[in-house]
Protein backbone atom coordinates (compact mmCIF):
# COMPACT_ATOMS: atom_id res chain seq x y z
CA UNK A 1 0.00 0.00 0.00
CA UNK A 2 2.60 2.56 1.20
CA UNK A 3 4.86 2.12 -2.06
CA UNK A 4 2.53 3.63 -4.22
CA UNK A 5 4.25 6.66 -5.20
CA UNK A 6 2.29 10.26 -4.73
CA UNK A 7 1.66 10.65 -8.37
CA UNK A 8 -0.31 6.95 -7.96
CA UNK A 9 -2.00 7.85 -4.93
CA UNK A 10 -2.99 11.13 -6.47
CA UNK A 11 -4.23 9.74 -9.43
CA UNK A 12 -6.39 6.92 -7.48
CA UNK A 13 -8.03 9.70 -5.41
CA UNK A 14 -8.56 11.08 -8.79
CA UNK A 15 -10.43 8.07 -9.90
CA UNK A 16 -12.65 7.22 -6.85
CA UNK A 17 -13.89 10.98 -6.30
CA UNK A 18 -14.69 10.57 -9.82
CA UNK A 19 -16.29 7.18 -9.44
CA UNK A 20 -18.10 8.03 -6.37
CA UNK A 21 -19.56 11.38 -8.11
CA UNK A 22 -21.13 9.23 -11.24
CA UNK A 23 -23.62 8.20 -8.99
CA UNK A 24 -24.24 4.54 -9.79
CA UNK A 25 -22.83 3.20 -6.49
CA UNK A 26 -24.84 1.87 -3.92
CA UNK A 27 -24.69 3.22 -0.52
CA UNK A 28 -22.45 0.68 0.73
CA UNK A 29 -20.44 1.29 -2.47
CA UNK A 30 -20.35 5.07 -1.63
CA UNK A 31 -19.40 4.62 2.03
CA UNK A 32 -16.07 1.86 0.76
CA UNK A 33 -15.33 4.48 -1.87
CA UNK A 34 -15.58 7.63 0.15
CA UNK A 35 -13.54 5.85 3.20
CA UNK A 36 -11.06 4.75 0.59
CA UNK A 37 -10.91 7.98 -0.90
CA UNK A 38 -10.46 9.87 2.65
CA UNK A 39 -7.34 7.62 3.42
CA UNK A 40 -5.55 8.45 0.07
CA UNK A 41 -6.52 12.06 0.41
CA UNK A 42 -5.07 12.25 4.16
CA UNK A 43 -2.20 10.03 2.83
CA UNK A 44 -1.26 12.50 0.19
CA UNK A 45 -1.66 15.05 2.58
CA UNK A 46 0.59 13.72 4.97
CA UNK A 47 3.16 12.91 2.64
CA UNK A 48 3.47 16.68 1.47
CA UNK A 49 3.18 18.18 4.86
CA UNK A 50 5.90 15.88 6.18
CA UNK A 51 8.14 16.01 3.30
CA UNK A 52 11.00 18.32 4.10
CA UNK A 53 14.14 18.50 2.84
CA UNK A 54 14.94 17.56 -0.54
CA UNK A 55 17.70 15.24 -1.54
CA UNK A 56 20.20 16.82 -4.30
CA UNK A 57 22.94 14.41 -5.53
CA UNK A 58 25.23 14.88 -7.24
CA UNK A 59 26.51 12.72 -10.43
CA UNK A 60 30.08 11.83 -10.20
CA UNK A 61 32.03 9.65 -12.33
CA UNK A 62 31.86 7.30 -9.26
CA UNK A 63 28.52 7.38 -8.86
CA UNK A 64 25.70 9.79 -7.25
CA UNK A 65 26.97 12.10 -3.98
CA UNK A 66 25.00 13.94 -1.70
CA UNK A 67 25.22 17.42 -3.20
CA UNK A 68 26.28 20.38 -1.27
CA UNK A 69 26.56 24.22 -2.43
CA UNK B 1 61.42 91.87 -26.39
CA UNK B 2 60.02 90.19 -24.12
CA UNK B 3 58.43 86.45 -24.40
CA UNK B 4 55.91 84.84 -22.81
CA UNK B 5 56.04 81.69 -21.09
CA UNK B 6 53.50 78.92 -20.27
CA UNK B 7 53.01 76.99 -17.47
CA UNK B 8 52.90 73.04 -18.04
CA UNK B 9 49.80 72.81 -16.73
CA UNK B 10 48.07 75.61 -18.47
CA UNK B 11 49.47 73.83 -21.70
CA UNK B 12 48.05 70.61 -20.70
CA UNK B 13 45.15 72.48 -19.62
CA UNK B 14 44.97 74.25 -23.14
CA UNK B 15 45.39 70.98 -24.43
CA UNK B 16 42.63 68.89 -22.85
CA UNK B 17 39.96 71.92 -23.72
CA UNK B 18 40.79 71.29 -27.84
CA UNK B 19 40.16 67.62 -27.00
CA UNK B 20 37.38 67.57 -24.97
CA UNK B 21 35.70 70.49 -27.67
CA UNK B 22 36.55 68.22 -30.89
CA UNK B 23 33.45 66.62 -31.43
CA UNK B 24 35.09 64.04 -33.64
CA UNK B 25 37.14 62.86 -30.40
CA UNK B 26 34.23 62.74 -28.55
CA UNK B 27 32.43 59.56 -30.18
CA UNK B 28 35.04 57.21 -31.31
CA UNK B 29 34.39 53.97 -32.78
CA UNK B 30 37.20 51.82 -33.45
CA UNK B 31 38.39 48.18 -34.53
CA UNK B 32 41.14 46.91 -32.60
CA UNK B 33 43.63 44.26 -31.21
CA UNK B 34 43.87 44.36 -27.47
CA UNK B 35 47.36 44.01 -26.30
CA UNK B 36 48.95 45.10 -22.81
CA UNK B 37 46.54 44.52 -20.91
CA UNK B 38 46.18 44.86 -17.44
CA UNK B 39 42.99 44.44 -14.62
CA UNK B 40 43.77 47.27 -11.81
CA UNK B 41 42.84 46.00 -8.38
CA UNK B 42 40.18 48.84 -8.44
CA UNK B 43 38.55 47.31 -11.62
CA UNK B 44 39.40 49.57 -13.85
CA UNK B 45 40.89 47.93 -16.92
CA UNK B 46 44.51 49.31 -18.74
CA UNK B 47 45.40 48.34 -22.36
CA UNK B 48 46.49 49.45 -25.61
CA UNK B 49 44.62 48.89 -28.98
CA UNK B 50 46.41 48.25 -32.20
CA UNK B 51 46.30 47.11 -35.41
CA UNK B 52 49.31 46.19 -37.83
CA UNK B 53 51.31 49.76 -37.86
CA UNK B 54 49.83 51.61 -34.76
CA UNK B 55 48.50 51.29 -31.51
CA UNK B 56 46.72 53.33 -28.69
CA UNK B 57 46.71 54.09 -25.19
CA UNK B 58 43.30 53.13 -23.50
CA UNK B 59 40.88 52.82 -20.54
CA UNK B 60 38.13 51.44 -19.35
CA UNK B 61 36.48 52.63 -15.91
CA UNK B 62 35.23 49.84 -13.11
CA UNK B 63 32.11 51.68 -13.42
CA UNK B 64 31.70 50.54 -17.65
CA UNK B 65 32.89 47.19 -17.13
CA UNK B 66 29.30 46.44 -15.95
CA UNK B 67 28.39 45.93 -19.65
CA UNK B 68 31.43 43.64 -20.58
CA UNK B 69 29.94 40.23 -21.98
CA UNK B 70 33.15 38.61 -21.80
CA UNK B 71 36.71 38.63 -20.32
CA UNK B 72 39.15 41.09 -22.38
CA UNK B 73 42.73 39.36 -23.15
CA UNK B 74 45.61 39.90 -25.39
CA UNK B 75 44.94 39.21 -28.71
CA UNK B 76 41.01 39.85 -28.55
CA UNK B 77 39.81 41.11 -31.46
CA UNK B 78 37.16 44.10 -30.37
CA UNK B 79 35.22 46.78 -31.19
CA UNK B 80 35.28 49.66 -28.64
CA UNK B 81 33.63 52.78 -28.28
CA UNK B 82 34.57 55.59 -26.32
CA UNK B 83 36.30 59.30 -26.48
CA UNK B 84 39.83 60.90 -26.08
CA UNK B 85 41.09 62.76 -24.00
CA UNK B 86 44.26 64.37 -22.16
CA UNK B 87 45.36 63.09 -18.90
CA UNK B 88 46.56 66.30 -17.81
CA UNK B 89 49.29 65.52 -14.98
CA UNK B 90 51.29 63.72 -17.83
CA UNK B 91 50.09 65.33 -20.76
CA UNK B 92 49.05 62.09 -22.33
CA UNK B 93 46.04 61.22 -24.38
CA UNK B 94 44.12 57.93 -24.54
CA UNK B 95 40.95 56.52 -25.33
CA UNK B 96 38.10 56.31 -22.54
CA UNK B 97 36.56 53.06 -23.16
CA UNK B 98 32.59 53.08 -22.44
CA UNK B 99 31.14 50.01 -24.56
CA UNK B 100 33.70 46.97 -25.62
CA UNK B 101 32.32 44.01 -27.50
CA UNK B 102 33.89 40.90 -29.12
CA UNK B 103 34.40 41.74 -33.02
CA UNK B 104 32.20 39.09 -34.54
CA UNK B 105 29.11 38.87 -32.78
CA UNK B 106 27.96 39.98 -36.48
CA UNK B 107 28.95 36.77 -37.65
CA UNK B 108 28.04 34.45 -34.65
CA UNK B 109 24.05 35.75 -35.16
CA UNK B 110 24.53 34.66 -38.75
CA UNK B 111 25.36 30.87 -37.48
CA UNK B 112 22.51 31.39 -34.96
CA UNK B 113 20.27 32.33 -38.44
CA UNK B 114 21.74 29.48 -40.41
CA UNK B 115 21.77 26.63 -38.23
CA UNK B 116 17.78 27.51 -36.63
CA UNK B 117 16.63 27.54 -40.08
CA UNK B 118 18.93 24.47 -41.02
CA UNK B 119 17.33 22.25 -37.86
CA UNK B 120 13.34 23.65 -38.49
CA UNK B 121 13.88 22.21 -42.38
CA UNK B 122 14.86 18.58 -40.29
CA UNK B 123 11.75 19.11 -38.19
CA UNK B 124 13.63 19.07 -35.20
CA UNK B 125 11.51 22.05 -33.54
CA UNK B 126 7.89 20.23 -34.76
CA UNK B 127 5.38 20.44 -31.99
CA UNK B 128 4.81 16.06 -32.86
CA UNK B 129 8.37 15.56 -31.73
CA UNK B 130 7.69 17.41 -28.58
CA UNK B 131 7.03 15.07 -25.10
CA UNK B 132 4.69 15.67 -22.35
CA UNK B 133 6.61 16.55 -19.32
CA UNK B 134 5.43 14.16 -15.72
CA UNK B 135 2.76 15.40 -13.57
CA UNK B 136 4.40 14.49 -10.30
CA UNK B 137 8.25 14.05 -11.35
CA UNK B 138 9.94 11.73 -8.67
CA UNK B 139 13.89 12.19 -10.06
CA UNK B 140 14.68 15.50 -11.66
CA UNK B 141 17.75 15.80 -13.36
CA UNK B 142 19.81 19.32 -13.86
CA UNK B 143 22.37 20.09 -15.77
CA UNK B 144 24.12 22.76 -15.72
CA UNK B 145 27.37 24.16 -13.68
CA UNK B 146 27.00 22.74 -10.38
CA UNK B 147 28.76 26.47 -8.95
CA UNK B 148 26.45 28.80 -10.92
CA UNK B 149 23.56 30.44 -9.90
CA UNK B 150 21.03 28.57 -12.17
CA UNK B 151 21.50 25.66 -9.99
CA UNK B 152 20.62 27.22 -7.14
CA UNK B 153 17.94 29.05 -7.94
CA UNK B 154 16.72 25.31 -9.21
CA UNK B 155 17.32 23.88 -6.42
CA UNK B 156 15.22 26.14 -3.97
CA UNK B 157 12.21 26.85 -6.14
CA UNK B 158 12.04 22.57 -6.44
CA UNK B 159 12.50 22.09 -3.02
CA UNK B 160 9.79 24.91 -1.88
CA UNK B 161 7.28 23.75 -4.30
CA UNK B 162 7.70 19.90 -3.72
CA UNK B 163 10.09 18.59 -1.45
CA UNK B 164 9.20 14.71 -2.78
CA UNK B 165 11.15 15.25 -5.66
CA UNK B 166 15.01 13.52 -5.96
CA UNK B 167 16.71 15.94 -7.57
CA UNK B 168 20.01 14.32 -9.69
CA UNK B 169 22.96 17.34 -10.66
CA UNK B 170 24.13 16.27 -13.69
CA UNK B 171 27.37 19.45 -13.86
CA UNK B 172 28.70 20.61 -17.00
CA UNK B 173 30.97 23.21 -18.28
CA UNK B 174 28.16 25.98 -19.54
CA UNK B 175 30.29 28.31 -21.36
CA UNK B 176 33.73 28.08 -23.18
CA UNK B 177 34.94 26.15 -26.12
CA UNK B 178 34.11 22.55 -24.21
CA UNK B 179 31.03 23.39 -22.91
CA UNK B 180 28.82 22.23 -26.21
CA UNK B 181 30.85 18.59 -25.73
CA UNK B 182 30.03 18.87 -21.61
CA UNK B 183 26.40 19.44 -22.09
CA UNK B 184 25.34 17.16 -24.77
CA UNK B 185 27.13 14.62 -22.95
CA UNK B 186 25.57 14.96 -19.89
CA UNK B 187 22.04 15.23 -22.12
CA UNK B 188 23.38 11.44 -23.07
CA UNK B 189 24.57 10.13 -20.10
CA UNK B 190 21.27 11.01 -18.11
CA UNK B 191 19.44 9.08 -21.05
CA UNK B 192 21.75 5.97 -20.20
CA UNK B 193 21.37 6.27 -16.65
CA UNK B 194 17.37 6.79 -16.57
CA UNK B 195 17.23 7.60 -13.23
CA UNK B 196 15.23 10.96 -13.71
CA UNK B 197 12.24 11.73 -15.00
CA UNK B 198 12.88 15.18 -16.50
CA UNK B 199 15.50 16.99 -17.20
CA UNK B 200 16.09 21.04 -16.80
CA UNK B 201 19.42 22.25 -18.92
CA UNK B 202 20.31 25.41 -18.78
CA UNK B 203 22.29 28.15 -16.99
CA UNK B 204 22.06 31.59 -15.95
CA UNK B 205 22.45 34.73 -17.84
CA UNK B 206 25.34 35.96 -19.57
CA UNK B 207 26.37 37.45 -22.92
CA UNK B 208 25.59 35.99 -26.26
CA UNK B 209 29.30 34.15 -26.22
CA UNK B 210 28.21 33.16 -22.48
CA UNK B 211 25.23 31.45 -23.87
CA UNK B 212 26.64 29.62 -26.69
CA UNK B 213 27.06 26.42 -26.46
CA UNK B 214 23.04 26.20 -26.05
CA UNK B 215 23.01 27.27 -29.64
CA UNK B 216 25.50 24.85 -31.05
CA UNK B 217 24.25 22.24 -33.17
CA UNK B 218 25.49 19.17 -31.09
CA UNK B 219 23.57 20.35 -28.30
CA UNK B 220 20.70 20.21 -30.12
CA UNK B 221 21.01 16.75 -31.43
CA UNK B 222 21.27 15.57 -28.22
CA UNK B 223 18.24 17.75 -26.63
CA UNK B 224 16.29 16.32 -29.84
CA UNK B 225 17.83 12.68 -29.56
CA UNK B 226 16.51 12.73 -25.66
CA UNK B 227 14.16 10.07 -24.80
CA UNK B 228 13.35 12.40 -21.29
CA UNK B 229 11.85 15.24 -21.58
CA UNK B 230 13.74 18.48 -21.52
CA UNK B 231 13.29 21.81 -20.00
CA UNK B 232 15.58 24.44 -21.57
CA UNK B 233 16.20 27.24 -19.26
CA UNK B 234 19.03 29.64 -21.14
CA UNK B 235 19.99 32.94 -19.70
CA UNK B 236 17.20 35.43 -19.02
CA UNK B 237 13.31 35.90 -20.34
CA UNK B 238 14.84 37.70 -23.99
CA UNK B 239 17.21 34.89 -24.75
CA UNK B 240 15.73 32.59 -27.32
CA UNK B 241 18.70 29.81 -28.22
CA UNK B 242 18.84 26.94 -30.66
CA UNK B 243 18.66 24.57 -27.26
CA UNK B 244 14.73 26.17 -26.34
CA UNK B 245 13.22 25.49 -30.06
CA UNK B 246 14.22 21.91 -29.79
CA UNK B 247 13.38 21.55 -26.17
CA UNK B 248 9.79 19.90 -24.89
CA UNK B 249 9.21 22.80 -22.84
CA UNK B 250 10.96 26.78 -23.01
CA UNK B 251 11.18 27.70 -19.37
CA UNK B 252 12.29 31.60 -19.60
CA UNK B 253 15.31 31.45 -16.30
CA UNK B 254 16.53 28.65 -14.67
CA UNK B 255 13.96 29.29 -11.69
CA UNK B 256 10.82 29.18 -13.99
CA UNK B 257 11.98 25.92 -15.23
CA UNK B 258 11.46 24.46 -11.96
CA UNK B 259 8.36 26.06 -11.39
CA UNK B 260 7.41 24.26 -14.76
CA UNK B 261 9.00 21.07 -13.83
CA UNK B 262 7.25 20.46 -10.28
CA UNK B 263 3.67 21.04 -9.17
CA UNK B 264 3.37 23.36 -6.11
CA UNK B 265 2.47 21.89 -2.89
CA UNK B 266 0.09 24.30 -1.92
CA UNK B 267 -1.69 23.62 -4.88
CA UNK B 268 -1.80 19.90 -4.53
CA UNK B 269 -2.82 20.72 -1.08
CA UNK B 270 -5.90 22.70 -2.25
CA UNK B 271 -6.82 19.73 -4.58
CA UNK B 272 -6.87 17.44 -2.03
CA UNK B 273 -9.37 19.09 0.23
CA UNK B 274 -11.60 19.80 -2.90
CA UNK B 275 -11.34 16.33 -3.82
CA UNK B 276 -12.26 15.48 0.23
CA UNK B 277 -15.22 18.47 -0.11
CA UNK B 278 -16.33 16.06 -3.57
CA UNK B 279 -16.16 13.05 -1.74
CA UNK B 280 -18.35 14.76 0.96
CA UNK B 281 -21.16 16.04 -1.54
CA UNK B 282 -21.48 12.59 -3.39
CA UNK B 283 -21.57 10.50 0.15
CA UNK B 284 -24.68 12.97 0.97
CA UNK B 285 -26.00 12.18 -2.56
CA UNK B 286 -25.75 8.60 -1.94
CA UNK B 287 -27.50 8.93 1.19
CA UNK B 288 -30.04 10.60 0.58
CA UNK B 289 -30.89 8.48 -2.75
CA UNK B 290 -30.95 5.31 0.34
CA UNK B 291 -33.01 7.27 2.30
CA UNK B 292 -35.97 8.02 -0.40
CA UNK B 293 -35.19 4.51 -1.12
CA UNK B 294 -35.75 3.12 2.54
CA UNK B 295 -39.22 4.91 2.31
CA UNK B 296 -40.56 3.31 -0.64
CA UNK B 297 -39.65 -0.13 1.13
CA UNK B 298 -40.95 1.13 4.23
CA UNK B 299 -44.46 2.49 2.99
CA UNK B 300 -44.68 -0.86 1.21
CA UNK B 301 -44.61 -2.94 4.23
CA UNK B 302 -45.03 -1.18 6.95
CA UNK B 303 -48.31 -2.60 7.80
CA UNK B 304 -47.26 -6.43 7.46
CA UNK B 305 -44.14 -5.91 9.45
CA UNK B 306 -43.74 -2.64 10.92
CA UNK B 307 -41.42 -3.98 13.71
CA UNK B 308 -39.19 -5.79 11.35
CA UNK B 309 -38.86 -2.55 9.62
CA UNK B 310 -37.37 -0.78 12.51
CA UNK B 311 -35.13 -3.45 13.49
CA UNK B 312 -33.91 -3.07 9.71
CA UNK B 313 -33.33 0.57 10.05
CA UNK B 314 -31.82 0.47 13.20
CA UNK B 315 -29.43 -2.30 12.23
CA UNK B 316 -28.48 -0.25 9.12
CA UNK B 317 -28.47 2.87 10.97
CA UNK B 318 -26.17 1.02 13.97
CA UNK B 319 -23.83 -0.10 10.94
CA UNK B 320 -23.88 3.41 9.11
CA UNK B 321 -22.83 5.18 12.43
CA UNK B 322 -20.16 3.07 13.06
CA UNK B 323 -18.72 3.63 9.42
CA UNK B 324 -19.72 7.51 9.31
CA UNK B 325 -18.55 8.35 12.83
CA UNK B 326 -15.31 6.57 11.95
CA UNK B 327 -14.78 9.61 9.36
CA UNK B 328 -16.91 11.92 10.92
CA UNK B 329 -19.79 13.07 8.72
CA UNK B 330 -21.42 13.67 11.68
CA UNK B 331 -24.56 15.64 9.65
CA UNK B 332 -25.16 12.28 7.43
CA UNK B 333 -25.80 10.99 11.35
CA UNK B 334 -28.16 13.42 12.15
CA UNK B 335 -29.55 13.02 9.15
CA UNK B 336 -30.08 9.35 9.92
CA UNK B 337 -31.48 10.14 12.94
CA UNK B 338 -34.06 12.35 12.00
CA UNK B 339 -35.23 9.92 9.42
CA UNK B 340 -35.70 7.49 12.35
CA UNK B 341 -37.64 9.85 14.88
CA UNK B 342 -39.59 10.54 11.58
CA UNK B 343 -40.27 6.69 10.77
CA UNK B 344 -40.69 6.01 14.01
CA UNK B 345 -43.68 8.91 14.35
CA UNK B 346 -45.56 7.34 11.46
CA UNK B 347 -45.22 3.76 13.34
CA UNK B 348 -46.92 5.49 16.09
CA UNK B 349 -49.52 7.13 13.89
CA UNK B 350 -50.09 4.03 11.82
CA UNK B 351 -50.72 1.72 14.93
CA UNK B 352 -52.68 4.20 16.33
CA UNK B 353 -55.06 4.48 13.78
CA UNK B 354 -55.12 0.76 13.46
CA UNK B 355 -56.19 0.44 17.19
CA UNK B 356 -59.12 3.22 16.30
CA UNK B 357 -60.26 1.24 13.52
CA UNK B 358 -60.84 -1.64 15.47
CA UNK B 359 -61.79 0.55 18.56
CA UNK B 360 -64.40 1.82 16.37
CA UNK B 361 -65.89 -1.16 14.88
CA UNK B 362 -65.83 -2.61 18.54
CA UNK B 363 -68.48 0.59 19.23
CA UNK B 364 -70.77 -0.09 16.49
CA UNK B 365 -70.47 -4.20 17.25
CA UNK B 366 -71.60 -3.40 21.38
CA UNK B 367 -74.21 -0.94 19.60
CA UNK B 368 -75.26 -3.71 17.75
CA UNK B 369 -75.19 -5.90 20.77
CA UNK B 370 -77.33 -3.78 22.69
CA UNK B 371 -80.45 -4.01 20.20
CA UNK B 372 -80.39 -7.73 22.10
CA UNK B 373 -79.58 -6.56 25.16
CA UNK B 374 -82.79 -8.01 27.52
CA UNK B 375 -82.24 -4.56 29.79
CA UNK B 376 -82.63 -2.64 26.38
CA UNK B 377 -86.36 -4.68 26.01
CA UNK B 378 -87.28 -3.77 29.18
CA UNK B 379 -86.79 0.05 28.93
CA UNK B 380 -89.77 -0.65 26.21
CA UNK B 381 -92.34 -1.97 28.87
CA UNK B 382 -91.16 -5.63 28.90
CA UNK B 383 -90.83 -7.43 32.15
CA UNK B 384 -89.44 -10.55 33.61
CA UNK B 385 -91.19 -12.71 36.03
CA UNK B 386 -88.96 -14.65 38.14
CA UNK B 387 -90.14 -17.84 41.12
CA UNK B 388 -87.63 -19.18 43.06
CA UNK B 389 -84.90 -17.00 40.91
CA UNK B 390 -85.52 -18.95 37.59
CA UNK B 391 -87.31 -17.04 34.70
CA UNK B 392 -90.97 -18.35 34.28
CA UNK B 393 -91.69 -18.55 30.37
CA UNK B 394 -95.51 -19.50 31.11
CA UNK B 395 -98.49 -19.66 33.64
CA UNK B 396 -98.60 -22.81 33.62
CA UNK B 397 -94.96 -22.96 35.35
CA UNK B 398 -96.11 -20.82 38.10
CA UNK B 399 -97.11 -22.00 41.53
CA UNK B 400 -99.70 -20.14 42.61
CA UNK B 401 -98.59 -20.67 46.83
CA UNK B 402 -95.65 -18.75 46.69
CA UNK B 403 -95.22 -15.08 45.34
CA UNK B 404 -93.33 -14.15 42.08
CA UNK B 405 -90.39 -11.49 41.37
CA UNK B 406 -91.73 -9.08 38.45
CA UNK B 407 -88.42 -7.85 37.53
CA UNK B 408 -88.28 -4.18 35.43
CA UNK B 409 -84.96 -2.73 34.09
CA UNK B 410 -85.25 -0.58 37.15
CA UNK B 411 -86.07 -2.92 39.66
CA UNK B 412 -88.67 -5.49 40.73
CA UNK B 413 -92.05 -5.96 42.72
CA UNK B 414 -92.48 -9.33 44.83
CA UNK B 415 -95.90 -9.54 44.39
CA UNK B 416 -98.85 -12.79 46.10
CA UNK B 417 -101.08 -13.96 43.15
CA UNK B 418 -104.44 -13.76 43.38
CA UNK B 419 -105.98 -15.87 40.53
CA UNK B 420 -104.61 -17.73 37.97
CA UNK B 421 -105.56 -18.17 34.28
CA UNK B 422 -104.54 -20.59 31.81
CA UNK B 423 -105.38 -19.52 28.82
Amino acid sequence: MNDRTFEEKMEQLEKLVKQLESGDNSLDASVKLYQEGIVLAKECHEELQKAEKMIVSLKTESGLKDFTE
Amino acid sequence: MERKFLTVSALNRYLKFKFDNDQNLQKILLKAEISNFKHHSRGHLYLKLKDNSASIDAVMFASSTKTLNFKPKDGDQVIVEGHISIYEPYGTYQLYIKKMDLDGIGDLYLAYEQLKEKLEKLGMFSEEHKKPLPKYPQNIGVITSPTGAAVRDIINVLSIRYPLARVIIYPALVQGVNAKESVADQINNANIDELVDVLIVGRGGGSIEDLWAFNEEVVARAIYASKIPIISAVGHETDFTIADFVSDVRASTPSHAAEIAVPSKTDLLNTISKYMDRMQTSLSRASEAANKYFKQVTQSNIIANPEKITENIKLKLIYLEEKLTAYKPSKQIEHYRENIHNYQLRFHQIIYTILRDKQNRFVSSTEKLDLVNPLSIMKKGYTIVKQDQTIKKSVTEIDESSNIDVEFHDGYLNCEILKKVVK
